[in-house]
């Protein structure tokens, strides 16, 4: 039922308070409430932190508890966590919302422009193959092909608004 | 007159002596070079009215000269200063003297015909205060004379929407702040039919998207004057035709359609370097679900 667990190493991310949005590693816990936590590679200092305001991710990094700050930079930059981060979904949503809460109204009309299009090319796709479908009279296979060509069209089009965006 | 002569005797005697000698005192009216060499009197040197002599009479004690008056007159040089100036004015004065009365005939009979009117009459009432005395303010300038000024997110160039009027909604670009505080206004007009316009700043969202206006000329008589609504008002008192002397439709003068072409012309030419900013011109901004502008980044 419960996958991540608080243990020494496990690396949390901090949703609230001043260091909202930051990378943690536990590196003692104090009692109930409060975490003995350090972020050397993410800008936070050692400090206490309760466990609220942490949210737990998938990793977790080898040190004995109370390990000093270097111990817990070098197993941080050992594991790679920071490029492990941003690869997770969790962080790019997080990054995606950023984006779209920035966005001016020149991009948000860009970013309308290209949904449109990347609708049309889909909706096409699909009539085509309908229309093939239903000429040929019921064939189950035919149903499946038209989401691939439209997902791979899709990626695309996302990369384009993305770009668009930046 | 005898002054008149003594002043023209003196002239070309200082010529001749400032000939001989520069260093003396010169007229002004003499030649640059011997002006620089020698001292320039201060004022003018036709009359040598400015210089003034200490006085030629002596004090023995206070209130008592040495010399009497006819003394004094020689001394003077009175019989030489002999000024006639003044009269020629009061003569002139005497004949430009405007009529003061005119007579007007009148009607009716036993009634003599005419009547000696006064053209400039004495008013008939006296305020008690010529000019009635004002309360004390501070500051309080008029309008012409108010503090424009504006938002620093709205520079030239910047791509604005309308909130208001016909065009509200609309996106237009901001080309300059006129000397009333509005602000002109193009479409470009082949984007999104919106002319050369003012727009009131308050009205209005700045974006920040901006175009590059820096080379565009803005003709100098685009000012408040020349987009004023002009009103025809000519009471003639012909009921039932007052509605068709006033200007009921607007005309488009040959003028604003060539104004607007030289200004277009050089903004639409930056538009198109930008991708899809033509486009973005054309949309119209709205609001729809969810989305809610104190959260929105313009």
């Amino acid at each position: 039922v419960f996958k991540r667990f608080v243990e020494i190493g496990r690396v949390a991310f901090i949703s609230f308070g001043p260091h909202a949005g930051k990378l943690v590693a536990i590196v003692d816990v104090i009692d109930q409430n409060r975490a003995l936590v350090d972020g050397p590679c993410s800008g936070v200092r050692r400090q206490a932190m309760p466990f609220k305001c942490m949210q737990l991710t998938d990793f977790v990094l080898k040190f004995p508890h109370s390990a000093r700050q270097k111990c817990v930079r070098l197993a941080w930059e050992k594991e790679n966590i920071n490029a492990k981060w941003a690869a997770t979904r969790w962080a790019k949503k997080i990054e995606a919302r950023e984006k779209k809460a920035k966005m001016t109204d020149f991009d948000r009309y860009k970013v309308m422009k290209a949904k449109k299009m990347r609708n049309r090319i889909i909706k096409h796709e699909m009539k085509k193959l309908q229309k093939m479908a239903s000429k040929k009279g019921k064939k189950p296979e035919k149903s499946e092909k038209p989401e691939k060509p439209g997902k791979v069209q899709k990626s695309q089009k996302v990369q384009k608004a993305q770009k668009a965006q930046k | 007159m005898a002054g008149e002569k003594a002043a023209s005797e003196k002239k070309p005697g200082e010529k001749a002596a400032s000939e001989k000698k520069p260093g003396k005192k010169k007229p002004g009216e003499k030649k640059p070079a011997e002006q620089q060499a020698g001292q320039k009197e201060v004022g003018d040197k036709k009359k040598k009215v400015k210089k003034h002599h200490a006085s030629r009479n002596p004090v023995l004690a206070r209130g008592i000269g040495r010399y009497s008056r006819s003394a004094m007159y020689a001394r003077k040089a009175l019989y030489k200063r002999k000024y006639t100036a003044p009269e020629t004015k009061i003569e002139k004065k005497k004949k430009e003297k405007p009529r003061a009365t005119i007579t007007k005939p009148v009607g009716g009979d036993k009634n003599g015909g005419s009547r000696v009117v006064k053209i400039r009459k004495m008013p008939r009432y006296y305020p008690t205060e010529d000019v009635p005395r004002k309360l004390l303010s501070h500051g309080k300038k008029p309008f012409c004379q108010h503090k424009r000024r504006l938002r620093a997110s709205i520079t030239p160039g910047t791509v604005l929407i309308l909130l208001t009027g016909r065009h509200r909604g609309k996106r237009v670009v901001f080309l300059k702040q006129l000397a009333t505080g509005l602000l002109l206004v193009t479409g470009p007009l082949v984007i999104n039919r919106v002319p050369l316009r003012r727009a009131h700043q308050k009205f209005v969202i700045a974006t920040s998207t901006k175009v590059d206006i820096s080379g565009v000329k803005i003709p100098k008589h685009l000012t408040d004057a020349y987009f004023k609504k002009k009103r025809l008002r000519k009471p003639k008192h012909q009921e039932g035709e007052i509605f068709d002397t006033e200007k009921e439709k607007y005309e488009i003068t040959e003028q604003r359609k060539s104004d607007q072409k030289a200004v277009d012309s050089q903004i639409l030419a930056r538009i198109k370097k930008v991708p899809q900013l033509r486009g973005y011109l054309r949309s119209t901004f709205c609001l729809s679900n969810g989305v809610y502008p104190h959260k929105l980044v313009f």
